[in-house]
């Protein structure tokens, strides 16, 4: 069985101006152990459909269809009381700003405490034990406990974020962008960090936009553009064979420090999900698009071991490629 | 003569002093952003000034354009002393150096309509009639790229996205055919698929007007895109400069080094489990800079004169200098 299983995930945000389709019928699973990165750029859905995992999709949004099965457990008919339980204890989550997640007038140590007394799991005196055990775990010294979030820096913060999303060692870590806002070097030891609780067990889903640090790090990737799934695979099968055209714009788009220095934009923007594109919903961006793109959805289709993609010519165009 | 010349720029920004600071008159203290930087500008030539957050690097861009006052220092602007000339003399030589800014959402009038924004430059320096302007506002705008031009004059930047704003932007800068142009992380907010054409687009001015760059960005390999030559900053000092290809394959600095090792890179994914350099700790307090080297307390090569006497840029290579007692390459001769 595998841990995390997303099937046929709808998420919808109902505004004013209309029904964002955010996300579209989205089918992925992560298995345990396993280090998945769901890559797309803004609006490609990647975020929207992480905090439908964990339940916290933001009004007016609204998951419209499909199932989120954890263990062989149904999440999205929990309620509210129930999906906090799930939240912390087998899936943790660390955002962008770890300041959507710090309180910035409490210790960082209480904080992590906090979730240990919440889910029931120990007392006050040994909660606070055991958060100093934890941000020393994630490279934080003991004696800092005491700190408030403003008295560290921004690398600093996001081991906090990720003391308190690993503290009761959840299956499942879901960073979304976690070290967009970071330099470089941090950002680095940041992977670092995750790749260790990895290695101890834990579940990966990294959300980015940055296919060079999903390519580093992960068992699998999936592509999601305009709210879709388009691609998903072994991480070098991705890279080295992408079969979908969007996928192999994209990396021919992204400057590479090893690789070649003339990259290539993909012409057009990304589309209105109000009213997003028949078809394949990246046909009109498209240099290979038919009449048949336009008319017919393409369905997730087998290109290699492991490998998915939803593109009417995807087998053909991999072996050009 | 470099069309662009900078002399040991200094840009100190006092820190505001706490009530008990008062109180007890201590010392007014400083955050050194730029803190003895020189570099010179060959006529057509891109350099890319990389570097962290909090190096210096942007306060460097701007100080090179005097939108700020330098604290100390001289830049030379094709022979001229731009530092010394008077706010009247510096406005008459704007139109020849531009700036290009991070975040088209802050950077464009909101209330103005793209045609007027182009127009405005060129009204206010006397370069051209009314007629004129219109005319080279629709010439721009198709240049970059925003078609139908007659459609985009009158539209509000609301109107727009993110990369057709960025191109708005390049529009306004190049509108005075500029000899230089300071291009502030020019694609950083932009989405990833979209970045290659932004390039694209200065690259076309540079071939078109031999235009100077000075690109500032966090992203080094954005930066090789574009860039002749590079200059790599920690805490307000140039460590490393030298040709692009040069300074990435044969980095002499060991902060070079571990930027470039951190850099995420699909072509060498693998490489994490033979990683040539390990740095420990985050940038330190640009109020108090490390004694010495200011990299020393990270650096794994650091040694007792690393503490105590600041590294000169000295020669490691063809056109390649670094600032360190210990540099990861020699010149051979």
């Amino acid at each position: 069985m595998r841990l995390l299983e997303i099937q046929n995930l709808t998420v919808n945000y109902y505004t004013l101006t209309g029904i964002v389709n955010a996300v579209d019928r989205v089918t992925l699973d992560v298995g345990k152990g396993e280090w998945i990165s769901v890559v797309g750029e803004s609006g490609s859905g990647k975020s929207t459909m992480a905090y439908a995992v964990i339940g916290l999709v933001p009004p007016p949004g609204r998951i419209a269809g499909g199932k989120i099965v954890l263990e062989g457990k149904e999440l999205t008919s929990l309620t509210p009381k129930e999906m906090r339980m799930i939240r912390g204890r087998d899936i943790g989550m660390v955002f962008q700003d770890p300041m959507t997640s710090l309180d910035p007038l409490r210790r960082i140590g209480h904080q992590v405490a906090e979730v240990l007394v919440e889910h029931g799991v120990a007392e006050w005196d040994e909660a606070l034990e055991r958060a100093k055990e934890m941000l020393k775990r994630v490279g934080i010294p003991e004696d800092r406990a005491d700190y408030y979030p403003h008295q560290l820096s921004g690398g600093q913060r996001q081991r906090v974020a990720i003391a308190i999303a690993m503290v009761l060692r959840p299956k499942l870590l879901i960073a979304d962008e976690p070290t967009t806002a970071l330099d470089v070097i941090v950002q680095d030891t940041i992977m670092d960090l995750m790749e260790e609780f990895k290695r101890e067990g834990t579940s990966i889903m990294l959300i980015t936009h940055d296919l060079a640090l999903a390519s580093e790090r992960s068992d699998r990737i999936a592509v999601m553009y305009a709210g879709r799934l388009v691609e998903l695979g072994p991480v070098d099968s991705v890279v080295e064979s992408p079969a979908h055209p969007y996928t192999q714009m994209l990396l021919r788009s992204v400057p590479d420090l090893w690789g070649p220095k003339d990259i290539k934009s993909i012409p057009g923007f990304p589309p209105d999900l109000r009213n997003p594109p028949s078809g394949c919903r990246f046909h009109p961006r498209c240099p290979y698009a038919t009449s048949k793109c336009s008319a017919e959805e393409p369905s997730m289709a087998k290109v290699g071991p492991q490998h998915y993609a939803a593109c009417h010519y995807a087998e053909k165009l991999e072996k050009q490629g | 003569m470099p069309l662009l010349e900078v002399q040991d720029l200094k840009k100190y920004f006092p820190v505001e002093r706490s009530l008990l600071d008062r109180l007890f008159s201590r010392e007014r203290r400083f955050v050194r952003a730029v803190d003895g930087v020189s570099f010179t500008l060959e006529k057509g030539e891109v350099l890319a000034l990389i570097g962290e957050s909090g190096c210096g690097k942007t306060t460097t861009g701007r100080v090179v354009l005097r939108l700020i006052e330098p604290t100390a220092g001289k830049v030379f602007f094709n022979g001229i002393e731009v530092t010394a000339l008077s706010d009247e003399e510096m406005r008459r030589l704007r139109r020849r150096m531009q700036m290009i800014f991070q975040d088209p959402y802050a950077s464009l009038n909101p209330k103005m309509r793209i045609g007027r924004m182009l127009e405005h430059p060129l009204l206010i320096h006397g370069i051209a009639t009314k007629k004129e302007a219109r005319e080279e506002a629709l010439r721009l705008l198709e240049r970059v790229g925003l078609t139908p031009a007659d459609e985009f004059y009158y539209r509000y930047p609301h109107q727009l996205s993110g990369g057709q704003r960025q191109r708005v932007a390049i529009a306004r800068a190049m509108i005075t055919k500029p000899d230089f142009v300071v291009a502030d992380e020019p694609v950083s907010m932009i989405d990833v698929s979209m970045r290659a054409s932004i390039l694209d687009l200065l690259q076309d001015f540079r071939k078109e007007y031999g235009l100077s760059m000075l690109f500032i960005t966090h992203d080094i390999a954005v930066g090789r895109v574009i860039a002749d030559r590079i200059a790599v900053m920690y805490l307000g000092k140039i460590v490393e400069m030298g040709p692009t290809e040069e300074v990435i394959n044969n980095p002499a600095h060991p902060y070079t080094l571990a930027l470039i090792e951190a850099v995420p890179s699909i072509k060498r994914r693998r490489r994490k489990e033979k990683r040539r350099i390990i740095v420990g700790g985050e940038v330190p307090n640009p109020i108090n800079p490390p004694s010495g080297c200011r990299f020393h307390p990270r650096c794994p090569y650091a040694t007792q004169i690393c503490a105590q006497e600041e590294p000169k840029l000295g020669k490691v290579g063809p056109q390649h200098y670094a600032a360190c007692h210990h540099p990861l390459r020699q010149e051979s001769s």
